[in-house]
């Protein structure tokens, strides 16, 4: 009898477990494994000893690929995001790549032969194909300090 | 069963870019500010990149920040902009019908570049 009241009140206290707990970017991920942007702060101008006369630039990107279904088309206007949030089905996807800053940016100074960034612009290339297929580039542009 | 699928289906054509899209959108700036160029600012200038769709199902554009910047940079010479102001400057006509959103870079080049001879800043 204890041991039924004791199995009781462990199924009561961990009745949250029966949601699924995460922090998926989509409710409906099948299966989900990025590496993302969240914050850069880069050097300035003033952040170089020796500042060039002329600056040399450098680019570099990192990617992430999602496929969808039902369709979810990408968001890039104000008020769209608003828009897909009222879309009626489910849309579950399947999404992988590193986006992050810290590839972007070795390709950058790989690309440049090393150095520092400086003056970073970063912005998001999407394509996006009847709403299924998406590809979202992080795209990084700065000067090159050596 | 069929009616829902078409009312979904409907729905999400409603939706911008949903037979092809390819933008660029502005994440983030790392821009100069005064102190980069020793409190000498020049002029002002601007640049400007834009993404536009049509009909809810097409979208395209470069409306990133190297856009806008390399704008702003092209009329002056400047290596790098400082105390730099974006906006967004948004257009939508008849619920999305055509819709034009832009990224607006207003910024002062430093001042010797500014003095520079062949320089262009207005």
């Amino acid at each position: 009898m204890t041991g039924r009241l004791a199995l009781a009140a462990l199924a009561a206290t961990s009745v949250g477990c029966a949601i699924p707990q995460g922090t998926a970017p989509t409710p409906y991920a099948l299966l989900h494994s990025t590496r993302d942007p969240a914050q850069y702060r880069s050097a300035n101008p003033r952040d170089v000893q020796a500042p060039p006369k002329e600056w040399p630039q450098a680019s570099g990107e990192a990617c992430r690929t999602m496929f969808w279904w039902l369709p979810n088309p990408p968001t890039p206007f104000l008020g769209s995001q608003t828009a897909a949030s009222l879309l009626p089905y489910p849309s579950f996807d399947v999404a992988w790549g590193n986006a992050g800053y810290a590839k972007a940016v070795k390709v950058a100074l790989e690309s440049a032969g090393g150095g520092t960034l400086v003056d970073v612009r970063a912005d998001v290339h999407t394509v996006s194909v009847l709403s299924v297929w998406r590809r979202e580039c992080i795209e990084v542009h700065a000067l090159v300090a050596k | 069963m069929n009616r829902s699928i078409i009312g979904s289906a409907a729905f999400a054509a409603l939706l911008t870019g949903c037979l092809y899209s390819d933008v660029r959108v502005p994440l983030s700036y790392g821009s100069a500010t005064p102190g980069d160029a020793g409190g000498n600012l020049g002029q002002e200038v601007t640049g400007m990149g834009c993404n536009s769709a049509l009909l809810w199902l097409f979208a395209w554009g470069d409306g990133g920040y190297e856009a806008a910047v390399h704008d702003a940079k092209a009329a002056s010479g400047a290596a790098f902009l400082v105390d730099v102001k974006a906006d967004t400057t948004y257009t939508n006509v008849v619920l999305g019908l055509y819709q034009h959103e832009c990224t607006k870079i207003t910024a002062r080049i430093p001042a010797a570049v500014a003095s520079a001879p062949g320089s262009k800043a207005q």
